[in-house]
């Protein structure tokens, strides 16, 4: 483990004060969101925008089905993104300083795997069982996938009243393969529309939501993402060992429970809205530790910034690209994100 | 000598060739489409098995399963020792379909139909092949006939609706582009399929409400897995379109639909007439 990516807080002092990071990163997210709403399969103008946001606000149904676009399609699907992508790089942060390991994310823990068996088996069974049909049916085995996947993960991590942090992880990965195994079990038994079908909603998407979905999602993403942000002092004492951590005052067990709890029902909500999204989670918060260190009171918040605003730029390449189709946005994440942190790697490695 | 010794061996080698020589005491058909066209040609007593995509006509159900056409495997397909392999050309994959023949049974593969004419050519093999010359003939003529009926339907209406078919909706729709059988479907009832990219590929929100379709053709599979018309209407980005303002859904049974089988005439002419009614 490399020092820098998980330096304690004091270790490296950074000439950016928290306000700067934070400040800059809010408008950056902000500036996405205004690119993200400007831009889209149909061209609007500003003026036209405006029109459409003033009619919405004021209450008024927008008389023009264009203008309509801005309310019922680019703005729910906007807030959705910047959601998930919080969402993910903030539970991933938490994640990395729980378990002191630089590639811990929520894949990790088994939410995602556990919400795409979910998924797939309502998308393949539906066929046969009738009650797997109807609109909510997917986003909700997705999310109870999700959670149950956590919960046996985190179980099976605890001995004798503590969790150990190693069979945490092994368990995770176990869970992972047969989650996976599952999955692929229900592909193999899938015709040819529902494959294409899974297959891209193991790929990733924000495109199916409209108001509906996104507001039965959005309290368990904004509730349990901003109680993440604020783990980051306890989060801080598990850097210098949990031993360290339990002498400080904190209460190890509890935090631990907390922290996984809150990514698996957050990550849940986000994977069932979405599909599988990969590497928002991994890598958002090592550029952001790169960038400012590693104090998760500074880190969390950052991340979830950061990871909002990255999502949404994804997102709007995903849906303008190769406009009237779309990209899945999990490739756009790892093309993006991929070579941007390879560089920040590279570069901090010269420095030393 | 040796040059008449040569044309007999290529007569031989003619005739081996030509499919009269072909053994079609037990069929194992895998294709939809293909047994189908068995049944309508009344051969359906040769059938030992059929695929899982063979669901018409209801009586296929009472057929032995060999599993999905491109999952096939070369044992389970051995045991029914059939004398002959109907294969469509889709079915697979290749490696199994070529130890079937390794082992002594023939596999004909039939190019998957995408057109009127493919479905003649089909119609015209298998009945050549199970020696039913004349009940090949009507079966054509009566999918001629309900073709020509189609294009007089769509012939009478100078608008061609534009339609957008949704192939699924499990969260982003999957549409048909160029070169899929719904798209053919729907040019030869007189529609306009609005997406320009090719084969099924999700089709962005924004850009759905934009190409405004004034209806909205989808299979039987979708409807049953959203749970209800309305379900797949209350979705934003068909909900402004005008098909969506007018709840322009057509839906039909997804296996007739892009079957492309003996059905086609009628389909076509079904499709025509639904598409053009006024909303």
């Amino acid at each position: 483990m490399s020092s820098t990516v998980l330096s304690a807080p004091d270790v490296a002092p950074r000439r950016l004060t928290p306000l700067l990071v934070l400040g800059g990163l809010t408008m950056a997210l902000a500036a996405s969101v205004v690119v993200g709403l400007f831009s889209g399969a149909v061209s609007l103008t500003p003026g036209q925008v405006g029109t459409a946001l003033v009619a919405w606000l004021s209450g008024s149904e927008a008389s023009d089905p264009m203008l309509a676009v801005i309310t019922a399609i680019r703005l729910p699907r906007l807030l959705l993104a910047v959601l998930v992508g919080s969402v993910l790089a903030v539970a991933g942060a938490a994640m990395q300083g729980l378990f002191r390991n630089p590639l811990a994310d929520p894949g990790l823990i088994g939410v995602s795997s556990g919400a795409g068996l979910g998924a797939v088996s309502v998308i393949v069974l539906g066929n046969w069982l009738p009650f797997l049909n109807g609109p909510l049916a997917l986003p909700l085995a997705a999310a109870l996938g999700g959670l149950l996947a956590t919960i046996i993960v985190y179980r099976l991590g605890q001995s004798a009243g503590a969790t150990d942090v190693a069979t945490l992880l092994l368990a995770g990965i176990a869970i992972n393969a047969i989650a996976g195994a599952g999955t692929g079990l229900l592909t193999y038994f899938s015709n040819d529309s529902e494959l294409r079908s899974l297959t891209f909603w193991l790929m990733g998407s924000v495109a199916g939501s409209g108001w509906q979905q996104l507001l039965l999602a959005a309290p368990f993403m904004l509730v349990c993402g901003l109680a993440l942000c604020l783990l980051g002092r306890p989060l801080n004492a598990f850097l210098l060992g949990e031993d360290v951590a339990l002498h400080l005052g904190y209460p190890v067990e509890r935090i631990k429970a907390v922290t996984v709890l809150l990514c698996g029902v957050a990550v849940g909500a986000a994977v069932s809205m979405t599909g599988v999204i990969g590497f928002v989670g991994l890598v958002v918060p090592h550029v952001v530790r790169l960038i400012i260190g590693a104090d998760h009171r500074l880190l969390l918040p950052a991340s979830a910034l950061l990871g909002g605003a990255g999502l949404v730029v994804a997102d709007t390449a995903a849906r303008t690209l190769v406009s009237p189709a779309e990209l899945p946005i999990g490739i756009l994440t790892t093309l993006l994100g991929g070579p941007f942190f390879l560089f920040l790697l590279l570069q901090n490695r010269y420095r030393q | 000598m040796p040059i008449v010794l040569m044309w007999v061996l290529l007569a031989c080698a003619w005739a081996v060739h030509a499919d009269g020589a072909l053994d079609t005491q037990r069929v194992v058909v895998a294709g939809g489409g293909l047994t189908a066209t068995l049944y309508a040609l009344g051969v359906e007593d040769h059938i030992v098995a059929v695929d899982s995509s063979s669901r018409w006509p209801p009586a296929t159900a009472e057929k032995p399963q060999v599993g999905y056409m491109r999952a096939l495997t070369a044992e389970g397909v051995l045991s029914l020792s059939p004398t002959l392999v109907l294969a469509s050309g889709e079915a697979g994959p290749a490696s199994v379909l070529h130890l079937i023949e390794a082992a002594g049974v023939p596999v004909r593969q039939l190019p998957a139909p995408r057109s009127a004419a493919d479905v003649r050519t089909t119609i015209h093999t298998l009945a050549r092949l199970f020696e039913r010359p004349a009940r090949g003939c009507e079966l054509i003529e009566h999918l001629d006939a309900a073709l020509a009926q189609a294009r007089d339907i769509v012939a009478g209406y100078d608008e061609h609706p534009r339609v957008l078919f949704v192939l699924s909706a499990d969260g982003q729709l999957l549409t048909a582009g160029r070169d899929t059988a719904a798209h053919a479907m729907i040019e030869l009832a007189g529609g306009r399929n609005i997406t320009d990219y090719t084969g099924y590929k999700p089709l962005t929100p924004e850009a759905a409400v934009e190409l405004a379709p004034d209806v909205i053709l989808t299979g039987d599979h979708v409807i049953v897995a959203m749970g209800s018309r309305q379900a797949l209407l209350a979705k934003p980005a068909l909900a402004l379109t005008p098909a969506g303002r007018h709840g322009r859904l057509l839906v039909m049974d997804s296996l007739r639909l892009l079957g492309f089988g003996p059905r086609l005439g009628e389909t076509v002419a079904r499709l025509a007439r639904q598409l053009h009614e006024q909303p």
